[in-house]
């Protein structure tokens, strides 16, 4: 053996005892997190919410993953492949994954969750996305050999990968004893780094390190990458009121906070914690109603955006942590270029103009709105004294979340302050506003123009043409006005002073694999 | 006694009836759509059908009804639209937490309000009472979540002696257990003692003023044996009353309370299910409070004739 072989055999082995020394070091008995509500069950995608999601994403894990950047990575699969000219495609998976009951991961899992997701008796909350509803129509998954799975598709789609990898969709592979005899659900057995050990209801849930867990290749990103799991036990709190919660982080009773107001952000670093301000992929927004007699009219839509300063209310509700973006597109989005901040200008001026064209002679808007927390209420308030400022007679209307949410559903409201959840692909976002009202009272942009463009963006799966086609799709907005875009909501999120490795993205959903404490 | 007992028990079952009627109704009249809430924003107009019929939802509403009232019946109160648990042991689980809180705070509470009501009336208008009666209106103005807030504060974070979050079961740990349930006991306990302060010393200031005890002072008998033998047993009466209420109210849940403390309990449970429009949770919970006023203020009136002789069960 040469001296250089040597020195290089020695440096790969102290570079593996020392990442193992490392790794060791960082084991940690518990971290415990707080949730702002308990989880809705523990069947991935199927009775979900952000929390839900939140706590399952370590348990189990689908074929695919977001990347930090929202690219889509391999996960369970190793690799797929493109046939058909989009039509197929053919994911090879990993080896040596087993599932928490220690059971090999082969090609008749997927096989099997897959067809229980698209089964609509199961309720999956996105089936529309793989029956042709607002995704390709999924015609059948078969397992030609144990380590492989074939998806045919109807017609190619740009969406199909990022849906499979949708964290609110959670299509993750099971075991088969996820479920009874008779179909219904027991526990998920995932192949993710944490096994559900106890759900105390109302109260907490406790996940356990799964030792038989094989984490993928290289380091972690997003949602896919590496997954090490340092803590032996992750704790989920249900902490309702925000205070108790900054309380609690203070006291050190609880390690990691998702959700802290942005007021209290210069308090908590004065303290030693750790805060991270993430721009997130919601978005608060202005919805109009282009039915109502009186905003059908374009110039009175140009002239409410004429009438309200973004920066302004986008500074005031996020404590200057944000700015504003008028686009479906998200700040925080690969998509997201300079074309996208084009929208009318803050013009009090030429916002009266505009009225006095469109005969505006004082008739009241309404502005429905809630005290749910999340700025529905603030940002309201803030618009109606600036269109009171250009002489719109805007009058609030509080209402609870869900009779708003029911009337946004149904369309009844001439302005509402809205929050749209996160969609991490802009696709998913204008599919949300663009559409026939008559048939989708939810719409709020009803242009088939948009909607052919729209629909070629969903089709595509390059980047290039997807970001040319959302400009244009913005430009026609701007130009439009059916929905005043406000801001990408901040998420301020805190960590204990001992904790390591805590790190948000722009998916915004928490991560506590390779995360420990001091 | 048994007839009488069992006379109030059948009165119950037409009572339970009327709020099952209402509670169902009035529920259903609040707009806004469980599933609808469940899928939020991104909810797809087929998938909202397809759940709703999953669940029962697209039923005329007086089918809805009797369904229900029909499982009532055998003791099923059907399962939670939010996360399909069954409702009746959610429930339960949930009292357990509330219904010793409640209990444990309410006998605190009455241990120190009612001596402290009679000593206030013993010392009328003397600085005594002035003490009493302006701590008592105090701890009555306080709001509950405010108090809360200001112990977690202290002894929480200030002083570190106890956990700021959180709740372990007796049947877990029970030291553990202690630790998390003396705040919100002490809470509850600070809260309800003004109320029945001011109860107790109102009752005993009109007991004092009775020919009787101004008798059994003629006769000579000293001030703690007529306010202990004559005063205490006929002012307990009305205070006893008003505990029977307080109970019955809080055992129906301590929602604030629960949130401030993060406590599981079933005022908790309700105030989710509400805002979740979950219709069977919520009928579920209000038939149930609406059970527990009923029972707790028969076991108040069984008890009446204990602590004041004149009362007759019949």
């Amino acid at each position: 053996m040469t001296g250089g072989r040597k020195i290089i055999i020695l440096a790969a082995t102290l570079l593996t005892v020392g990442g193992a020394l490392a790794q060791e070091g960082r084991r940690t008995d518990a971290l415990t997190v707080a949730l702002i509500s308990d989880i809705r069950s523990s069947n991935p995608g199927v009775n979900r919410d952000a929390n839900s999601d939140t706590v399952l994403h370590h348990v189990v894990e689908g074929l695919v993953a977001y990347r930090e950047d929202l690219s889509v990575a391999p996960m369970l699969a190793e690799s797929w492949l493109v046939e058909d000219g989009g039509r197929t495609y053919r994911f090879r998976l990993r080896e040596g994954v087993s599932f928490h009951n220690g059971a090999p991961l082969t090609s008749a899992e997927v096989v099997w969750s897959w067809r229980r997701y698209l089964d609509p008796k199961t309720l999956w909350a996105c089936t529309r996305f793989f029956d042709g509803t607002q995704g390709p129509k999924v015609l059948d998954v078969e397992a030609p050999d144990p380590r492989t799975v074939v998806f045919r598709l109807q017609e190619a789609s740009g969406l199909f990968l990022i849906a499979m990898a949708n964290l609110q969709c959670n299509a993750a592979i099971l075991h088969p004893d996820s479920v009874g005899p008779d179909g219904a659900w027991r526990a998920p057995i995932g192949t993710g780094p944490y096994v559900l050990r106890d759900w105390q209801r109302g109260r907490q849930i406790e996940l356990a390190r799964f030792s038989g867990y094989r984490p993928a290749e290289g380091t972690r990103d997003g949602m896919a990458g590496a997954k090490i799991a340092y803590a032996e036990r992750l704790r989920f709190l249900a902490i309702t009121d925000a205070s108790v919660m900054k309380a609690a982080l203070l006291t050190g009773n609880v390690d990691v906070v998702p959700v802290l107001s942005p007021n209290d952000v210069d308090d908590a670093k004065a303290r030693g914690v750790q805060v991270s301000v993430q721009s997130t992929f919601a978005w608060q927004v202005m919805l109009m109603q282009t039915r109502d007699p009186l905003l059908a009219d374009m110039r009175m839509r140009r002239a409410i955006a004429h009438a309200v300063d973004l920066r302004e209310v986008a500074q005031s509700l996020s404590f200057g942590l944000a700015g504003p973006n008028p686009a479906a597109v998200p700040l925080a989005s690969p998509y997201y270029g300079s074309a996208f901040a084009a929208w009318p200008a803050h013009d009090p001026a030429a916002a009266k103009r505009l009225l006095k064209e469109a005969g505006y002679a004082g008739q009241p808007l309404r502005i429905q709105t809630s005290t749910r927390p999340g700025g529905y209420f603030d940002a309201a308030v803030m618009i109606q004294a600036m269109l009171a400022e250009a002489g719109i007679n805007a009058k609030l209307e509080t209402l609870e979340w869900a009779t708003q949410l029911q009337n946004y559903n149904t369309g009844k409201f001439q302005l509402s302050s809205f929050v749209y959840s996160s969609r991490l692909d802009p696709a998913l976002g204008y599919a949300s506003l663009i559409g026939d009202k008559t048939r989708f009272p939810f719409a709020q942009w009803d242009d088939p123009q948009a909607k052919a463009l729209l629909d070629a963006a969903k089709a595509s799966s390059e980047p290039a043409e997807r970001g040319r086609l959302f400009a244009s799709l913005h430009q026609r907005m701007a130009d439009a006005v059916p929905i005043l875009g406000i801001y990408n909501p901040v998420e301020v999120s805190a960590a204990g002073p001992r904790v390591r490795g805590y790190k948000t993205w722009p998916a915004g959903n928490e991560r506590f694999w390779g995360v420990w404490k001091e | 006694m048994l007839s009488y007992v069992l006379r109030r028990l059948a009165f119950t079952i037409p009572t339970l009836l009327l709020v099952a009627m209402a509670v169902f109704t009035l529920v259903r009249l609040i707009p806004g759509d469980p599933v609808q809430l469940m899928l939020g924003d991104a909810a797809d107009p087929a998938q909202v059908t397809e759940m709703r019929r999953a669940l029962g939802l697209e039923e005329p509403l007086p089918v809805q009804f009797v369904l229900w009232l029909g499982k009532v019946a055998v003791g099923d109160l059907g399962k939670s639209i939010s996360n399909g648990l069954p409702v009746l042991p959610l429930m339960i689980e949930r009292f357990q937490v509330s219904g010793l809180i409640v209990l444990v705070a309410v006998f605190f509470a009455a241990l120190l309000a009612v001596p402290a009501g009679l000593l206030a009336a013993w010392r009328q208008n003397q600085p005594l009472d002035l003490a009493i009666v302006a701590g008592a209106t105090m701890l009555l103005s306080i709001p509950t979540f405010w108090l809360g807030l200001l112990l977690l504060l202290l002894f929480g974070l200030k002083l570190g002696w106890l956990p700021v979050v959180g709740y372990v079961p007796f049947s877990e740990n029970f030291g553990q257990a202690l630790l998390y349930i003396v705040l919100p006991i002490v809470t509850l306990t600070m809260v309800e003692i003004g109320v029945m302060t001011r109860m107790s010393r109102a009752a005993a200031i009109d007991v004092l003023r009775l020919d009787y005890v101004t008798h059994a002072r003629a006769k000579g008998l000293p001030e703690r044996r007529v306010l202990m033998r004559h005063v205490l047993p006929n002012a307990f009466a009305p205070t006893w009353t008003l505990i029977g209420l307080i109970l019955g109210h809080l055992l129906g849940g301590i929602a604030v309370l629960e949130t401030v403390f993060t406590l599981p309990g079933l005022g908790r449970l309700l105030v989710d299910s509400i805002f979740a429009r979950d219709y069977p949770v919520v009928q579920g919970c209000l038939l149930f409070t609406a059970l527990i006023y009923v029972l707790v203020n028969l076991v108040v009136d069984l008890c009446y004739p204990l602590f004041d002789p004149r009362v007759q069960a019949e």
